[in-house]
């Protein structure tokens, strides 16, 4: 790998070491830190369409459900006795890469807003059948208390609910605090960007961006961009069921509610308040927004005269969109604006 | 068959709720090129100024007062921070646009609480009207009859006067309008208000069918973004078919397959995108632009 | 180089700025125990919000008692309190965010039987306590029972079989339309009633099942107005209840049928005002029957009117309860060792605001009466309107609990 790229690599790898520690004195916990390192895969992921492909995807939560329950039907139904949790995981990749081949081959004709509705129409039509289809998934009270899942190195299991050893960090809490479902989900997390890195700097990512900048002159130039875009959507699909599979089998539930349109959204206000079009920027976004909601509103239910997290939310969208919008990690790389309107470019 | 005339007259009168929010989305949207994902919270801030002014002062105050409440509000928006975002790309319209509806949903929610609030209506109005074998809430028909007044109204408006013009002409080519010298500033902001306060009347109107909670408008918003869809963005027509035909479809699914009622309108939202995604009033340049 | 130092620096800046908003102030997580630490999950949003506010409420009232006498074996009570929003996914991530970061060992709280299970699996996996509260459905003490998780609560089997007399007599055996919430409650509840009307002959029309949250019911209404069935069963609950008797009235329902509703609290009596006239349903504790009959309940309501205004909901009483109950264990135990809290609550008799009663070792499931209520019309209710009920039997817990043979609880061992 290039030089720069494994100056990003270590540097956020560095960041991800710290992270659950630093996070510990502001309020902040390991467990949160985990579930930020598996979110921040699904924002790459549509980072990868929005920011490179320019597509607007608002229905990646289909991917994320169907990555979640799948892995966790797995777990719960074929494998009771002996939770394996790669294969699980990988059986929820399989499901939303064939999910996103069929729907992406019907949504990559549309281009702006056009394709985020219909993507949002398949990603509502995702949570109704979720919510519906009880016999599998148990509607709208999920499935609650599925098996720990273990690694399998040969015939042991590791479990990753395991501690680390003891070491008192004093106002950074305790080594022990940080179980190996952390490591894990930051491993995962570093090796899905230097994936998404690598596609951005080959040729598949330069076309997609000479697709996202003017359409026309690269198919003059001989691509076929409905082709490409239609990659770009299964690889994000792909990567968004993984998150999927690791958040069930890290929570050890599968609900409805990572199906719905909001999951969908927030996968999208992620991407924007990191920065779209850095390659950074999503995981920080979701960093900062799953760090605020989780602490803000756990700080702001002690105090009802004050309003809902929801507001302050609100504001932070708000406040990004008109004098940020290049997000936090964009605007931190003074480069050019990403020039939206460029990114959506409709066929002409 | 009455079950059926039931779910009929009832999917009516949800399809109205949808067109009269439906036609303020599309407008806009022809216009102004603006997907206002805060347009609910345009429904929920009628409803609740609606409920204070008619605990205080009675039903029609309360349906005077709201709308203008609501347009009032959204040429602050308009003025303030959303000019500037018409016609860009969507991904910074939808995030703002979302931004201020959960500032609006959640401000109402500070200041009235979570909890459902209720109407009181005169009894008269509150009971059961009997139509044959039909026996119906007589406050939906008065509602059903309200809103379709409005809608005329609305399209009096679009079709006989000089704003209206502009509006339909700039749906169509923004550009050339404004080139032959039409002011299209002073007619979106016009067109921008008069969505809102529509939304705003409908709110309070709708409310004492429902009850009113900070998240009501929201939960009528996405289907309403279907009805768009099917009808077409920026078809005054389209709205009204599409509304129509999803409030009904949805109703008559809840009759007789209730598990994919709340499905099905995302079925045809996708259908009608893949097939013919200017919608069934649409015009196909609109998707060029 | 540069870039990449000055880019970490601005992250972690921006992360010390949010923290700085918070007032950064560190948690405590109890080492040398000088306070002990309790979760209080609870709907602050959503359809069960008034439930979820009348049980903080409460919550509150017991610890600033408990604090006042000196705290739980000398440890004053500190509290974490999140929204859950009615909702899994938040409960679960509120509850382990209490666990992990603020060092709770007891989590209580909730008004619905979703996020009950919910948090119930996550606090046996992490050996934490779940006091249940406001959870009707079987399944918490029940099929999905867990070694950890205590319910006083009357559950769906226990409405139903109190019922069971007055279903007959007043309802009879002909036919019956249900609207039934989507979700493990409104299916236990219905499944119940069925199971003690059915037999009898009553016949089932339709079972609408509506998701937890709909506003708008004029669907299975309309649809309940042309089969002109001769009862009408709401199993909904807080706000959702609310708006389905009112709309069911606009239908004309409350005049042409019979209309149960199984469980009711002051605040859905409240917020229905003329439409529960004459409504049978069922409750656990009802604050004006009770404060009048057992000394311990009057000082708990009088108490709660005092501070707050009004009198407690039924929701708002077992969460005080609750509260004391966990108390009581510890300090006989000696400890917050969870395994020792477990066998200190196990098979333990106690009485404070209701008749003598007791938490039972096989599912945890607390063994207390369930009264059956009829609606009164709102003129003649007190009160501020929370005065809304004549009870019109009284079923010992005994009486009405699930048989032991019947359960399906397989609980862990430890």
């Amino acid at each position: 790998m290039s030089r720069g790229t494994l100056r990003i690599l270590l540097f956020t790898a560095l960041g991800l070491a710290v992270f659950p520690f630093a996070i510990h004195p502001i309020g902040g916990y390991p467990g949160l830190a985990t579930q930020i390192c598996i979110m921040a895969i699904g924002a790459v992921a549509l980072n990868l369409l929005l920011g490179e492909a320019g597509m607007l995807s608002y229905g990646q939560a289909l991917f994320f459900g169907c990555g979640a329950y799948v892995s966790a039907i797995l777990v719960q139904r074929a494998m009771p006795q002996h939770p394996n949790l790669v294969l699980a995981v990988l059986g929820g990749i399989v499901v939303s890469t064939a999910a996103a081949a069929i729907i992406g081959a019907l949504v990559v004709r549309l281009y702006g807003i056009y394709f985020a509705l219909l993507t949002l129409a398949f990603g509502q039509m995702g949570y109704f059948i979720v919510e519906q289809a009880k016999d599998w998934t148990n509607g709208d009270d999920g499935l609650q208390g599925i098996p720990d899942a273990l690694i399998y190195v040969g015939t042991a299991g590791v479990d990753l609910q395991t501690p680390l050893p003891a070491v008192d960090l004093g106002p950074f809490g305790n080594l022990s605090d940080v179980h190996l479902w952390y490591i894990f989900a930051a491993v995962i997390l570093l090796l899905v960007i230097w994936f998404v890195r690598t596609l951005n700097g080959s040729q598949f990512g330069e076309v997609l961006g000479a697709i996202r900048e003017n359409e026309d002159r690269s198919r003059m130039i001989g691509f076929v961009p409905q082709l490409y875009r239609f990659a770009a959507f299964v690889i994000a699909g792909a990567l968004t069921g993984l998150a999927g599979g690791l958040r069930a089998l890290y929570d050890l539930q599968a609900v409805v509610d990572y199906a719905n349109i909001d999951r969908s959204g927030s996968f999208v206000i992620y991407t924007v308040v990191g920065g779209v079009q850095t390659l950074l920027g999503p995981v920080v976004g979701t960093a900062v927004i799953m760090y605020l909601e989780n602490v803000g509103s756990g700080f702001l239910a002690k105090y009802p005269q004050l309003p809902g997290w929801q507001w302050f939310e609100g504001l932070i969208f708000v406040l990004v969109i008109v004098f940020l919008p290049a997000g936090i990690v964009g605007t931190f790389k003074r480069k050019r604006k990403p020039n939206f309107a460029k990114m959506l470019a409709v066929k002409r | 068959m009455d079950a059926f005339l039931q779910a009929f007259l009832n999917g009516l009168v949800l399809g109205l709720i949808y067109v009269a929010i439906a036609v303020g989305l599309t407008i806009v949207f022809g216009t102004l090129r603006l997907v206002n994902f805060a347009h609910g919270a345009f429904f929920s801030v009628g409803a609740y100024v609606g409920l204070v002014v008619a605990n205080k002062y009675g039903l029609v105050p309360g349906f005077i007062i709201a709308p203008i409440a609501v347009a009032i509000l959204a040429v602050i928006l308009d003025r303030i921070v959303l000019r500037p975002f018409y016609n860009k790309e969507p991904t910074s319209q939808l995030l703002l646009t979302f931004g201020i509806a959960l500032v609006i949903q959640e401000s109402l929610r500070w200041i009235f609480g979570g909890t459902a609030q209720q109407y009181t209506l005169p009894p008269e109005l509150m009971s059961p009207f009997t139509l044959g074998p039909i026996v119906y809430p007589a406050y939906r028909l008065a509602f059903a009859l309200g809103v379709v007044l409005l809608l005329v109204a609305v399209w009096l408006f679009l079709a006989r006067t000089d704003y209206g013009l502009i509006v339909r002409a700039g749906i169509r080519d923004r550009i050339m309008v404004q080139l032959l010298g039409g002011n299209i500033t002073r007619a979106s902001t016009i067109v921008f208000a008069l969505g809102a306060g529509i939304a705003g009347l409908v709110g309070a109107a709708a409310s004492p069918i429902y009850s009113v909670e900070p998240t009501t408008g929201f939960d009528f918003l996405v289907p309403s973004f279907v009805v768009v869809v099917v009808g077409g963005l920026g078809s005054f027509w389209g709205a009204v078919a599409g509304g129509l035909l999803v409030g009904i479809l949805k109703s008559l699914m809840t009759l007789y397959y209730p598990p994919a009622a709340d499905v099905i309108i995302y079925v045809l939202m996708a259908v009608v995108l893949i097939v013919r995604p200017q919608g069934l009033f649409g015009e196909s340049e609109v998707i060029r632009q | 180089m540069k870039q990449t130092l000055s880019r970490g620096r601005f992250v972690g800046g921006s992360l010390a700025a949010g923290a700085l908003a918070f007032g950064g102030a560190p948690y405590v997580i109890a080492a040398p125990m000088k306070e002990i630490v309790i979760g209080l999950n609870v709907p602050q949003s959503g359809p069960y919000s008034d439930q979820g506010q009348d049980q903080l409420r409460a919550y509150n009232l017991a610890i600033e008692e408990i604090n006042k006498a000196g705290g739980i074996m000398g440890m004053q009570i500190k509290t974490t309190v999140g929204d859950d929003q009615t909702t899994a996914s938040v409960a679960t991530d509120n509850a382990q965010r209490m666990i992990e970061r603020d060092g709770a060992v007891m989590i209580t709280g909730g008004s619905s039987t979703g996020t009950a299970l919910a948090v119930s699996a996550l606090c046996q996996a992490k050996k934490t306590i779940f006091m249940a509260a406001l959870t009707h459905g079987d399944e918490t003490t029940n099929s999905q029972c867990h070694k950890h998780t205590f319910r006083r609560y009357n559950d769906a089997y226990m409405s139903a079989q109190s019922l069971a007399k007055t279903l007959i007599s007043k309802y009879g055996t002909g036919t019956w339309f249900h609207i039934t919430a989507d979700y493990s409650w409104g299916h236990s509840v219905h499944d119940n009633i069925v199971a003690v009307v059915g037999p009898k002959g009553a016949k089932e029309i339709k079972n609408v099942q509506l998701k937890l949250g709909t506003k708008d019911f004029s669907g299975a209404l309309a649809e309940a107005q042309a089969a002109k069935p001769d009862v009408l069963v709401i199993t909904e609950f807080g706000a959702d209840m609310v708006n389905c008797l009112n709309q069911a009235a606009q239908f004309g329902l409350t005049k042409s049928c019979k209309i149960l509703v199984p469980l009711v609290d002051e605040y859905m009596a409240k917020g229905t005002r003329d439409n529960f006239d004459n409504v049978v349903s069922t409750a656990p504790f009802y604050w004006q029957y009770h404060a009048a009959k057992y000394p311990g309940a009057k000082k708990f309501v009088d108490a709660f009117k005092a501070k707050y205004g009004v009198p407690p909901s039924n929701g708002a009483e077992t969460a005080y309860v609750d509260i004391y109950q966990y108390k009581s264990a510890v300090e006989r135990g000696g400890t917050i060792n969870p395994d020792t809290v477990i066998a200190k609550l196990e098979g333990w008799k106690f009485q404070m605001t209701k008749e003598l009663e007791y938490w039972r070792k096989e599912d945890h499931q607390g063994v207390n009466s369930c009264l059956v209520v009829e609606g009164v019309p709102s003129a003649e209710r007190g009160e501020g309107g929370f005065g809304f009920a004549k009870v019109l039997e009284v079923h010992s817990g005994e009486s009405v609990v699930q048989p032991l043979s019947g359960l399906a609880c397989k609980m862990e061992p430890a």
